[in-house]
């Protein structure tokens, strides 16, 4: 069953934003190739509709957990580019004040609650976080995205449990490119459509192509409605296809020529440009004011990160604790 | 215009490495994606793709060993820069 079709405004919106995630990610992948941004990026390519079509329904006061792929999560939820740039870099002036990098980077002031370098380690933290919303009743809305190898860790299964138990208003999302880094999800999880655990849990549990942006877009919508009303927690599996390695740099000699190009061809980014013309959209001017206004904030970006101070040494033991 | 070509930093690795041969050759033209160089990196051999297009003009030899970042080359919009650029060093 296909999703509904959305206001052409609202898919030109959506386009915007996917589009603005996969240059952000081509830049850093590239510019990381340079040698001076320290630590790991894993780009967020190819899955561009499931931070997209989930965070459009969110606000900033709602919260988001993200994985060691979060760039794309932090975009879609407002984070401004320039000191997440910086954050990348370890700067003084980054978002975490140079103390995350990519693997954890955060915003709360957008809800955003930080990438994790661990498995499924933000997963608990969201349940906490919709818990707190529960308990205050303030309306807040948690979703967490993970990868399909955070579907093999314990703590989905405590998270998912104790968020059915307590009705928690949070949104399990399932970000499932079939590779847990170089482990097919084929050799590594049990069930071909992890969704279906969501019975277990007494929560509604569905699978989406997030190639389809509108698709996503739907099953997020019902799902962050259902948490907010108070019915409780949902599942989203939202597969896709990554474009590139596990992270920038791997040679992926684990991944067939054909699993590569596949990703290609259901790149989001494009597929929705093409879906657009087809409405009558002028998705070409779109993607050019995009182009040139993103690359412009991105030039802005990379070149202010590199003149910015490192963190005082000194200071390495500030701000772990509260006095 | 010219366009830098670098050994990229791979993965966490940020040691020297190795341009390990050139598959590209000196004065081809090449475009995004095609295969360029084979490059050592912390024992794992891999094959780094073009980012761009362009002509290609290599200025490090096979067996070329420097920190990630470094140039090993640079790609031409036109067959005049390169010539040019050859011309000169």
């Amino acid at each position: 069953m296909s999703a509904p079709e959305l206001p052409l405004a609202g898919l030109e919106e959506a386009y915007r934003r996917m589009l603005t995630i996969r240059l952000f990610e081509d830049r850093a992948r590239r510019e990381f190739g340079k040698g001076d941004m320290p630590g790991f990026v894993h780009s967020y390519a190819g899955a561009e509709a499931i931070a997209t079509g989930v965070c459009t329904h969110l606000g900033d006061a709602d919260m988001i957990t993200s994985t060691h792929r979060g760039h794309g999560h932090c975009l879609a939820k407002g984070v401004d580019i320039v000191p997440m740039v910086a954050e990348l870099y370890g700067r003084a002036n980054g978002l975490c004040k140079g103390r995350g990098g990519s693997m954890h980077i955060a915003d709360f002031s957008k809800g955003m609650l930080g990438a994790n370098a661990i498995v499924a380690g933000g997963v608990g933290i969201a349940v906490g976080a919709a818990l707190a919303a529960r308990t205050l009743g303030d309306g807040r809305v948690a979703a967490t995205f993970f990868g399909d190898g955070a579907t093999s860790q314990g703590v989905l299964h405590e998270s998912m449990n104790l968020a059915s138990v307590w009705r928690l208003p949070v949104v399990f999302v399932c970000e499932n490119n079939g590779w847990a880094e170089s482990t097919p999800a084929t050799y590594g999880v049990s069930v071909p459509r992890v969704s279906v655990r969501a019975a277990g849990y007494s929560m509604p549990g569905t699978t989406v192509d997030a190639s389809d942006y509108e698709a996503v877009h739907e099953a997020a919508r019902a799902a962050v409605e259902r948490a907010r009303r108070g019915d409780g927690p949902s599942f989203i599996e939202a597969t896709y296809l990554r474009i590139g390695g596990h992270y920038a740099g791997d040679p992926e000699g684990y991944r067939s020529r054909e699993n590569r190009l596949a990703a290609r061809d259901a790149d989001v980014v494009t597929r929705t440009a093409a879906v657009l013309a087809s409405r009558g959209s002028d998705s070409a001017a779109i993607t050019a004011e995009v182009e040139r206004d993103v690359v412009a904030r991105l030039d802005e970006a990379f070149a202010a990160a590199r003149a910015s101070a490192w963190p005082d040494a000194e200071g390495a033991d500030n701000f772990v604790y509260s006095n | 215009m010219k366009i830098e070509v670098i050994m990229p930093k791979q993965g966490i690795y940020e040691g020297d490495v190795t341009l390990i041969s050139w598959i590209a050759a000196d004065g081809a033209t090449v475009r995004p994606g095609d295969p360029l160089f084979l490059m050592e990196n912390e024992k794992v051999e891999v094959e780094i793709e073009a980012e761009d297009g362009g002509i290609l003009q290599r200025t490090e030899g096979d067996g070329f060993a420097a920190p990630v970042g470094s140039v090993v080359g640079w790609l031409y919009t036109t067959q005049a820069e390169y010539d040019a650029a050859r011309a000169t060093s």
